[in-house]
């Protein structure tokens, strides 16, 4: 009876983290860049009673053994970088990336962080910068007299200025990729680091070695469908309430066996 | 003169752990691949076969002999994602372990920093070669012939087994170990589907029922122990000894 409350208990556990998953990619739906997370789950450990194939008698093997499994247990939270919708803005200065690969932005300690999230601003001082206020990396400055930008598909910066007729280059936006990217870092604010399991960046030219291309004049959002979450935490939640019913049935066997002597 | 009461308590040891399955089923109702499994139960006679047949009948118990899964598949889910993978009925992935080779139905794959590929614990997934598939990176997809492609390149084929009823048993972590080598055979091409996941197969209704029918039957086999203890034996010992 500890085994079923306990293997009870480990499923309503699994459950919750699934629900605390839904939830927080809901709370995302409406979040620039923002990639939704799967839980995945695996069964625990497995108790042998009865192995199979062992033998019944001098001649005959058991046909089935009997193996108690002793619940579930979270195995990953991964996060699933498919392409996010585009949402047309008409912002000469907002990016969305079509395909793979991050853009690479500054952190005020001196580190790289990635991001998928392209409503970039100019400072003060003309430097493209994030919502936050994190400069690009490569940095690009638009000078001051800036009439209007162009980012090509493939990242070159290009600026009109006046009594020019011609646009004139000032930069080129670097992408980077990951081979593993489900094993990056979320650090929040839109912002992934690199781990151990992610691999090390490799930057490139958008449109170049498999790197997707710029979109100028457009964002991309989250690619957290409301209905599939929905689905999904309806099942949870009804997986939830199995789990304490087994819980409970559990519960009163237990107390009939208390009652066994009067 | 106390059988009956180990017949009952045989019972109520069954019950236990027909519920305890029910419990594990349940907490896997989100593992994907996952089995239900179901207990047998069966008669045991704790007397020889000379007795006389009253004797045999009086000396029975019961108890769980084996587990047994309930068939899939579980049902199919689209996800879209390239390394998400599901396998026809039988079919199994192979998988590298510190133990040795174990298998898996559960086709959420992944790519390592090393650019192999692995399966959601992060071990590593064999190829046709018996060796694991490496040169992956973030294009990485699995074809429906099982074959697997970063961007356009190939970059080998996965390793794929069909094993019979029975031949693999749960060993935890969506692991499942060989129980009879000889029902595993190597299968060189399954139809897959790549961008779907095959769910628990736990029906949830199907444990219900069971959970319930545990329950109730643990209540009747407690009721046998309460008249055989409380009712017979007491009245045993206060009335015709006293």
């Amino acid at each position: 009876m500890q085994r079923a409350l306990w293997s009870a208990a480990s499923g309503m556990q699994a459950q919750q983290l699934q629900i605390d998953t839904i939830a927080n990619n809901l709370a995302n739906v409406n979040t620039n860049g923002f990639k939704r997370s799967r839980a995945e789950f695996q069964d625990l450990l497995y108790q042998t009673v009865v192995a199979p194939g062992a033998s019944s008698s001098s001649t005959t093997r058991h046909p089935a053994g009997i193996q108690l499994g002793l619940g579930a247990k979270p195995g990953a939270v991964k996060k699933l970088y498919s392409q996010g919708d585009m949402k047309k803005t008409d912002n000469p200065l907002d990016l969305a990336i079509q395909g793979a690969g991050f853009l690479k932005v500054l952190r005020p300690d001196g580190t790289i962080a990635y991001t998928r999230d392209g409503a970039l601003t100019a400072d003060r001082d003309g430097q493209l910068v994030t919502a936050q206020g994190y400069p690009l990396d490569p940095p690009i400055t638009l000078p001051p007299d800036t009439l209007s930008v162009t980012v090509g598909a493939d990242g070159t910066v290009s600026v009109t200025q006046p009594g020019q007729s011609a646009a004139t280059e000032i930069g080129q936006i670097e992408l980077a990729s990951f081979v593993n990217p489900t094993g990056l870092l979320s650090l929040g604010g839109n912002l992934f680091s690199p781990t151990a399991a992610s691999g090390d960046a490799v930057d490139g030219t958008p449109g170049l070695d498999g790197l997707g291309t710029l979109a100028q004049g457009f964002l991309e959002v989250s690619n957290v469908s409301i209905v599939s979450e929905l689905v999904d935490m309806i099942a949870a939640q009804r997986a939830y309430e199995l789990n304490s019913r087994a819980i409970r049935a559990a519960d009163e066997m237990m107390q009939q066996v208390n009652n066994l002597v009067r | 003169m106390n059988s009956h009461l180990y017949t009952a308590a045989s019972g109520l040891l069954a019950e236990k752990r027909r519920l305890e399955l029910v419990s594990n089923n349940l907490a896997n109702a989100l593992t994907p691949g996952y089995r239900a499994q179901r207990a047998f139960t069966a008669v045991f006679e704790r007397v020889g076969r000379g007795a006389p047949p009253f004797a045999r009948a009086a000396n029975a118990a019961v108890a769980v002999a084996g587990a047994y899964e309930k068939p899939g598949p579980g049902p199919l889910r689209e996800t879209g994602r390239a390394l998400d993978v599901a396998l026809p009925e039988g079919i199994l992935l192979v998988v590298e372990t510190a133990k040795g080779k174990r298998y898996t139905r559960a086709g959420a794959l992944g790519v390592n920093a090393a650019g192999e590929l692995v399966d959601g614990g992060g071990r590593r997934v064999l190829g046709a070669d018996g060796k694991p598939v490496s040169g992956l990176g973030s294009q990485a997809a699995i074809g429906p012939d099982g074959r697997l492609l970063e961007g356009e390149a190939e970059r080998g084929r996965l390793a794929l087994v069909r094993a019979g009823r029975g031949a693999v048993v749960p060993e935890g972590g969506n692991l499942l170990r060989a129980a009879r080598e000889e029902d595993i055979e190597s299968v060189a091409e399954a139809e897959l589907k790549p961008g779907w996941l095959e769910a628990s197969a736990t029906d949830p209704l199907g444990e219900l029922v069971e959970l319930i029918e545990a329950q109730r039957a643990f209540e009747t086999y407690q009721k046998l122990v309460s008249v055989a203890m409380n009712d017979v034996a007491r009245k045993a010992v206060t009335e015709i000894a006293g």
